[in-house]
């Protein structure tokens, strides 16, 4: 029931390599690692959920929330995930066609230097 | 405080149930999916249906959580209950706090509780059967179904 959260960058791109569960007691620290991501500059950001175990809609607030900050600078949030539980929540809300998802970061990572 | 007990079988399917019960705070809400996940993995459910579980769960208790005693007294007792009853065709659960209450039959798609709003629906979407009650001393109570895929 924890969510450990560790960012690089790299070309520009930042990373938000997730661990753990994004629930209503977590989401919080997802949201401020955003924040602080736009408050430095950075609006090119990649979130790896690949090591999320759960997320509920207090996450996809949040993503959704980040997504609002870095659109108004002209930026995008992409997303690695391939678990299926998880893949399912994106697309019963229709999130999936706002988030562009890729399997793996290489992936995500060569689509968003582009 | 967690309880759990058989009861009486229905229709010759044997039903047990478990009672959680969490201070109405944010740290909370992991304990009930942990629970809820050992329990239904005890009733022999599959992977998919228990992460649905689970997030329906965890969406019903932050719901309740965050909203349900905004406007309450301070020396109200904060408290969201969760009931489980596990039987071999399906989970019934309820999620009740004693709150101040939405009004009994509010439709799912008006009620807007999360920054993006998808929580009840995505209850809705997952489980069977959702309906939105307010007899659980006065406060809200949720009650859905979850069937099993091979029942």
């Amino acid at each position: 029931m924890d969510l450990r959260i560790e960012s690089s960058t790299n070309d520009g791109t930042a990373v938000l390599a997730l661990r753990g569960e994004v629930d209503v007691y977590t989401a919080p620290k997802l949201k401020s690692s955003l924040i602080d991501l736009v408050d430095e500059g950075t609006y090119e950001i990649i979130v790896d959920l690949s090591e999320v175990d759960f997320i509920d809609s207090s996450g996809l607030g949040v993503l959704v929330g980040g997504l609002k900050r870095v659109k108004a600078r002209e930026g995008s949030i992409s997303l690695v995930c391939s678990q299926e539980n998880i893949l399912k929540i994106f697309r019963i809300t229709g999130l999936n066609k706002v988030f562009p998802i890729y399997a793996t970061l290489d992936e995500a990572t060569k689509e968003t230097a582009q | 405080m967690i309880d759990a007990a058989p009861l009486v079988p229905v229709d010759g399917d044997r039903q047990n149930t478990v009672l959680v019960t969490i201070p109405a705070e944010q740290e909370f809400v992991g304990v009930v999916r942990l629970v809820v996940g050992s329990a239904a993995a005890s009733m022999g459910l599959n992977e998919e249906e228990i992460a649905d579980l689970k997030l329906a769960v965890s969406e019903a208790c932050t719901n309740a959580v965050l909203h349900a005693y905004a406007s309450s007294p301070v020396h109200t007792e904060r408290t969201v209950e969760v009931q489980l009853a596990l039987s071999e065709r399906a989970v019934e659960v309820d999620v009740c706090d004693k709150g101040g209450g939405l009004a009994p039959g509010t439709p799912a798609a008006t009620v807007d509780y999360e920054e993006g709003g998808f929580g009840l629906t995505l209850i809705g979407c997952l489980m069977d059967s959702l309906e939105l009650l307010g007899d659980c001393d006065s406060g809200t109570r949720l009650k859905f179904v979850k069937r099993h895929a091979t029942a």
